[in-house]
């Protein structure tokens, strides 16, 4: 019933360093403060881990590696060679493979630079975030926005093909203050940019605050103006909205991320990562001891697979294929599941036209404007 | 047991003086109960009165302590449930009255000192929390003094840490009286309580006065003369355990194949079909609910599953009434009846925790006399079947005369509440050098809004409130009707004192505006008396909710954000084309608004 059963089609690579310098203000993902020691713990269990998936992915390929974290940045250029070469000597890679690695620019400098390029990785997404240094200490951030600029020159001498983080919708931001961010990222002309509304995760340094009363959430209508602001200054220069958080210039779209939105395979690796091979959703051990010590005893460090029935697959199709702007092509709907979309979802379908926030052409279905803006609403319409 | 060897008691407190906690260490201290079989407020069997703290429905349990019988009586602390507490104590011979060492006497306190010498009890004051380091048993031993009762007869303890606890059983025995020998007399058994078990029908907890009774026996039930069989008989100690009769004084619960709890009324009294007592115990009056309001599944489908819950539910509590009923905007459901706030509060918890429903309460209401132009006399409970304006003549309302006890400091801000109310003040006396009684007449609809908790926050929790019924008066009423995205929602309307009118409707719209979740339209809120709308406030479209964050490969967190998202909605009324919150329709309720 589903074309992709076990990562038969070429498939994605995540690999989660769960290392930082520093602990942001937001960031509820899985990092812990690292050293020699541990690094070395930690580089030995993902070679293993890889060596474990060797013969499962004989005949598969290697579409993209994505280094996530934490911050890969903190790995030094020769280990994450290291790991390169460990992928390229046990999985099928594709010819043009794209390889990206985040990075903080307080971790990079331009040596560093040039090594990871001589290492392979051919993209670097860089989390700035933004170029304001109040806005940056209130997030947590260790770099300033001086730093970020050098770091951002040095990169672009290196990498055509780099992409800037921006946060906004913070406490107390105002408009002008986003438009200042995004104008100064803008002239460094990177190929791809990212555009993250601040979420308040529980159990974060910000959530806290917020409970304290210390901090009120932005309105409504202000994070709606800068996004659609955002959206609109974009597309006049020439950027294309192909996600909704996701801006790129033509051909440079990440083709890691499209893979999760298309709904395809990945393999994720490293303490904390997420897999799914086209039927089966797994994540890995979040502690990196845990992690370690089960490696050590020859087991894939998996801590629990999550068999998906037919209709969680479709609505997963569904919610993460129309966050892409172009929406679901409905001849792959029904070629995945031998089912036609409108048998499936007619009435929601009627409904969200009906409200302006889906449309339809001969190919495709597709969020509107307003349903973009209202993207959680649309979604959940198609939750079976 | 001889009779000398029983004493029959129970324990009143303010709420959180450590009733529950006093109850569990005399338990723990005679072996009524092991140690391993210990948890926290033994007593309290629901799970939402360990979790809320508070004792519900009234438990007996015996002790066996030194050749004596003990039964301790159990008593809810609230005023919605007074009358819980009257029945227990009508059961006993002495009260504990447990004093919180840190913060003293306080208003139930008071209520339940009242009850308890209505009905003839032996007090013995425990001041409790004595390792507490703000506790001060002085205070509480003047305290004590000026309300009448000897503070050298306290007994300083520590429920918690099990301190002075064979002091308090002693004072039990030497301190309270031994029930009355009356065993030739014919049997006269009081029902205090009463459960329903699906396996063996209505467990009646009875407190025998006169006689016998043994398993066998043919018993009468005097109010309607019904006859059945005892197939058991028995005492909590504090499981069910079952002995083969009962004797005058004694405390226990007789099973005797009743499937009706409403033919085993708590207040009546149990006899023998052969020989039946001459006259029944004086019983307690019948209660009558104060407070209707409406009960709906907020998805239709769930009718059937809310009318079974309701009626199992009763069993249990037949204080609670219902009959079902239609509304336009929230489909059918029940219209129900229960002692006051708290009452219809639990009995919602409990349909929504036992019976997994998703409920829309609509704002509580009083039953109101309407005569039309037509002459008609019409009764109504439900503000949505007010006749139009124009064909009403007269509209009365009932009046309730309301005893209000405050240190006199608190007068000041207690008067000014009840006027704020619509209260004729009657008289103020002092009963003892700093505090007064207050009473007022006021209109029974007031004091069902949140007027219970206002008067406990303008007074730092001292003041009680008792009231009375005097009948209905008449009064100039309006129905206040609530249109939502211009169509009139009937479960928010709500009858309001005509003077106030234009003020509670600006008020309610604006309450809704902060309830009510932005849509993906406009919605106007308007406020209408007698289709003049006069009030609106406009509930801005909802332009931006969508989730930007990227969480790497983890889709299983979107799919549980979009669930939670959905699951949100279905706890919402649709109205029209409006999702509306439970809260809403309870908003008429609150008095302040919270700015």
């Amino acid at each position: 019933m589903s074309k992709y059963l076990n990562y038969d089609s070429p498939f994605g690579l995540y690999i989660h360093i769960p290392f930082c310098k520093s602990k942001c203000n937001y960031c509820d993902f899985y990092s812990i403060k690292y050293n020699d020691e541990k690094k070395q713990q930690y580089i030995e269990a993902l070679s293993k881990e890889i060596e474990l998936y060797t013969d499962r992915l004989r005949n598969k390929t290697v579409k993209t590696i994505y280094f996530g974290g934490g911050t890969p940045s903190v790995l030094s250029p020769k280990k994450v060679e290291h790991i390169i070469n460990k992928i390229t000597s046990n999985f099928n890679l594709i010819d043009d493979i794209e390889i990206s690695m985040e990075a903080n620019p307080a971790s990079l400098n331009l040596e560093k630079i040039i090594k990871y390029k001589e290492a392979g990785i051919n993209r670097l997404s860089l989390g700035v975030q933004s170029f304001l240094n109040k806005e940056l200490k209130f997030l947590g951030r260790i770099h300033t926005s001086k730093e970020a600029v050098k770091t951002i020159e040095q990169v672009k001498k290196y990498f055509d093909n780099f992409s800037l983080d921006i946060i906004f919708a913070l406490p107390g931001q105002k408009l002008e203050d986003f438009k200042y961010s995004l104008n100064k990222a803008i002239n460094f002309k990177p190929v791809h940019l990212s555009l993250y509304n601040l979420q308040i995760e529980e159990d974060t340094p910000l959530y806290n605050r917020l409970e304290a009363g210390e901090i009120e959430p932005i309105s409504e209508k202000l994070d709606y103006q800068m996004y659609n602001f955002a959206i609109k200054r974009l597309k006049d220069i020439g950027y294309q909205h192909y996600e909704i958080s996701n801006f790129a210039q033509s051909g440079y779209h990440s083709k890691h991320n499209l893979l999760y939105w298309q709904y395809k395979p990945y393999l994720g690796l490293g303490p904390s990562a997420h897999g799914f091979n086209g039927k089966k959703r797994y994540y890995n051990i979040i502690d990196l001891n845990s992690y370690v010590d089960v490696l050590s005893k020859d087991k894939l460090p998996i801590k629990k697979k999550i068999n998906l029935s037919k209709d969680e697959l479709i609505s997963e199709m569904m919610f993460m294929g129309l966050r892409l702007i172009e929406g679901v092509s409905k001849r792959d709907f029904q070629e995945r599941f031998n089912v036609s979309i409108h048998d499936i979802y007619g009435e929601a379908i009627k409904k969200l036209k009906k409200d302006n926030l889906l449309k339809e052409s001969d190919k495709k279905l597709y969020l509107t404007k307003k349903g973009i803006n209202l993207g959680n609403i649309s979604f959940a319409e198609f939750l079976l | 047991m001889d009779c000398q060897h029983i004493r029959n008691f129970c324990i009143i407190a303010h709420i959180d003086h450590g009733k529950s906690t006093l109850a569990d260490r005399l338990l723990e201290y005679t072996n009524t109960i092991a140690d391993r079989e210990m948890k926290e407020q033994v007593l309290d069997n629901m799970d939402l009165e360990r979790e809320r703290g508070i004792t519900i429905k009234a438990q007996a349990v015996r002790i066996n302590y030194n050749d004596y019988e003990l039964n301790l009586i159990d008593t809810p602390g609230h005023v919605d449930f007074s009358y819980e507490v009257s029945k227990s104590l009508a059961a006993a011979e002495g009260a504990l009255l447990v004093i919180d060492a840190a913060q003293g006497v306080e208003a139930q306190t008071m209520a339940n000192i009242y009850l308890a010498l209505e009905n003839d009890l032996e007090i013995i004051p425990i001041i409790n929390k004595i390792d507490l380091d703000s506790a001060n048993p002085q205070m509480v031993k003047e305290q004590l003094l000026e309300i009448g009762i000897d503070p050298d007869e306290a007994i300083l303890t520590s429920a918690k840490e099990g301190t002075n606890i064979e002091e308090v059983l002693n004072a039990v025995i030497e301190r309270i009286p031994a029930p009355e020998e009356n065993r030739d007399k014919p049997l006269r058994a009081l029902v205090f309580d009463s459960v329903y078990d699906s396996y063996q029908g209505v467990i009646a907890y009875v407190r025998v006065v006169d006689g016998k009774v043994k398993v066998h026996d043919h018993i009468k039930m005097m109010a309607n003369d019904n006859k059945y069989e005892v197939d058991e008989l028995g005492v909590f100690n504090p499981t069910m355990t079952s002995v083969d009769n009962l004797e005058a004084g004694e405390v226990g619960y007789i099973i005797a194949g009743i499937k009706d709890v409403r033919n085993c009324r708590v207040g009546d009294t149990v006899t023998l079909s052969n020989n039946p007592a001459p006259k029944p115990l004086p019983g307690y009056k019948k209660v009558k609910p104060m407070v209707y309001s409406g009960l709906y599944p907020s998805d239709n489908n769930d009718y059937n599953l809310l009318k079974d819950a309701l009626e199992k539910l009763q069993l249990n509590d037949a204080s609670l009434l219902f009959e079902p009923e239609t509304s336009e905007a929230l489909g059918f459901g029940f219209r129900c009846g229960f002692l006051g706030l708290l009452h219809m509060e639990i009995v919602q918890e409990r349909l929504e925790r036992e019976y997994d429903l998703d409920l829309i309460t609509t704002a509580p209401s009083v039953i109101y006399k309407v005569e039309t132009e037509d002459g008609e006399h019409l009764e109504i409970e439900n503000p949505a079947d007010f006749p139009e304006q124009n064909e009403i003549e007269v509209i009365k309302e009932p009046y309730v005369e309301a005893t209000i006890h405050v240190p006199e400091e608190y007068i000041g801000s207690i008067m000014e509440l009840c006027q704020e109310n619509r209260g004729e003040f009657i008289d103020m006396q002092y009963v003892d050098q700093n505090r007064v009684a207050l009473q007022y007449k006021m209109p029974l609809s007031e004091i069902i809004t949140d007027f219970f908790n206002q008067l406990k926050s303008k007074s730092r929790g001292y003041a009680t409130l008792d009231y009375d019924m005097v009948g209905y008066e008449e009064s100039d009423l309006v129905k206040l009707d609530i249109l939502v995205n211009k169509e009139p929602v009937d479960a928010l309307s709500t009858i309001v004192f005509e003077e106030d009118a234009h003020y509670e409707g600006q008020k309610l719209v604006r309450k809704l505006k902060k309830l009510i979740p932005k849509q993906m339209f406009k919605v106007p809120v308007q406020a209408a008396i007698d289709n003049n709308i006069v009030a609106r406030v406009n509930i801005p479209a909802k332009r931006k909710d969508v989730l930007q964050k990227c969480y790497g490969g983890d889709v299983s967190r979107k799919r549980k954000l979009l669930e939670k998202q959905k699951q949100g909605k279905k706890r919402m009324k649709k109205v029209g084309k409006v999702d509306i919150p439970q809260e809403a329709f309870m908003a008429v309720l609150e008095r302040d608004e919270d700015e």
